[in-house]
């Protein structure tokens, strides 16, 4: 079942509702990342959403090598592939018992707090082929509401990026973000495009 | 205008051009964990933050190194990368090269520097590190994977095995990246800028320096 986008105006309202939260966090970003534009990030990824973390579950993987967390997210709107209304996206880190294992330049996810997320493969420690946030700080877009508009920035946008083949070193929107509703369109029209090149192939 | 509303807005002009050029002599940041109990990346923030940050209470930390996927010559530009921390003026972390293992990325107790295609480095991550955090800011471990499906290089070009190892020892120290854009550019500096990164610079040295002093 995919979500509908009934949910994009509560979204738009619980991002204002957090937004004062926001912005006196600093989300830590370190590691060495390359820039991925929209582009490369709706093509590397096969789904990509707008919803609402519920609750986040840490665990020790089968091996008991590596701590995982499982971040159930309430869909609010699929921009591209298909989602349940509830999907589960699975992250390195996370704590269990005394112990926390910390992903520097990994994902910031809030119970309560809403994000673009952009969810695809990646084989994490204990786990192939996980459903994961693969492009890690830079897979993952706050939401924050400025003058009655709902802005989507990066969680890259702290952090340092190697630039990409163009040059371009900024994630995309950059410390201010994008408009949502605009990045909503951009995504969709680039998965569009991509399922049409698909399809001729 | 009159001769003392010059001489005022002459005075104003070079205090506005004294401040555009002045850089604070360090802008280092530490890495804070708040995240018992729920999952985080960690935050920036000073020296002085009351809450503290992540830090070693050993001062000896030894690093294994996973040659496996590696390419040639990697262990010399790890070492001179630890070695750069270690020299370090009034801070006494000695980081040293451990010899080779067959660990992986995986909390073991081993600190280890490894190459793969995994790990959940892949794509355009270029090289990804892991602190394990007992009592919520005490290190005590640390990994860094290389993803060995980019060029790496010890001669200098892209992409520079000994300034990235460098940087991210610094991650494996507590350190965060430094605020600080004037050059010569810190070793903690938010963004990759090649070989340049392989000698810490003096907001480096004092970010380290920092984490002696207080823990």
């Amino acid at each position: 079942m995919q979500a509908g986008p009934k949910w994009r105006c509560a979204v738009a309202a619980g991002a204002a509702g957090v937004a004062l939260a926001l912005a006196v966090a600093v989300p830590a970003g370190a590691t060495t990342l390359r820039r991925a534009g929209l582009e490369a990030l709706v093509a590397d990824n096969h789904t990509v959403v707008v919803g609402e973390v519920l609750d986040a579950h840490s665990y020790w993987n089968a091996d008991n090598t590596f701590i995982l967390t499982d971040v159930r997210v309430e869909v609010a709107d699929v921009l591209k592939g298909e989602a349940p209304a509830v999907m589960t996206v699975t992250v390195m880190g996370g704590t269990v018992g005394d112990l926390t294992t910390l992903i520097v330049g990994g994902p910031e996810l809030f119970p309560g707090r809403s994000y673009v997320l952009f969810v695809g493969h990646a084989d994490l420690p204990g786990a192939a082929r996980a459903n994961t946030v693969r492009d890690l700080a830079q897979g993952v877009f706050d939401l924050r509401a400025e003058g009655g508009v709902v802005r989507a920035v990066s969680q890259a946008s702290e952090m340092p990026l190697v630039p990409d083949f163009f040059g371009q070193a900024e994630p995309p929107g950059g410390v201010r973000g994008l408009e949502l509703a605009s990045m909503v369109r951009t995504v969709r029209e680039l998965a569009h495009v991509r399922t049409q090149g698909e399809d001729l192939k | 205008m009159s001769r003392s509303t010059l001489r005022v807005a002459s005075l104003v002009v070079a205090a506005a051009a004294m401040v555009a050029v002045a850089t604070p002599a360090h802008a280092f940041r530490m890495i804070q964990n708040t995240s018992v109990g729920r999952f985080s990346a960690g935050f920036a923030v000073t020296c002085s933050n009351s809450v503290g940050f992540v830090h070693w209470n050993t001062r000896s930390i030894n690093w294994w190194h996973n040659t496996a996927n590696q390419g040639s010559g990697k262990g010399t530009a790890l070492s001179a990368a630890m070695s750069a921390w270690t020299g370090v003026s009034s801070a006494n972390h000695v980081l040293s090269y451990a010899g080779t293992t067959s660990a992986g990325w995986s909390t073991d107790g081993r600190n280890t520097i490894l190459w793969a295609s995994g790990n959940g480095c892949t794509g355009n991550c270029l090289a990804l590190t892991a602190l394990v955090l007992q009592s919520g800011q005490v290190l005590v471990e640390s990994d860094i994977t290389f993803n060995n499906s980019v060029s790496w290089t010890t001669s200098g070009s892209q992409f520079d095995t000994q300034a990235v190892a460098a940087h991210e020892l610094g991650h494996a120290l507590g350190i965060h990246h430094t605020n600080l854009t004037s050059t010569p550019r810190p070793t903690m500096y938010a963004s990759y800028f090649g070989s340049g990164g392989r000698s810490l610079e003096s907001d480096d040295r004092a970010a380290l320096q920092c984490a002696e002093s207080r823990y």
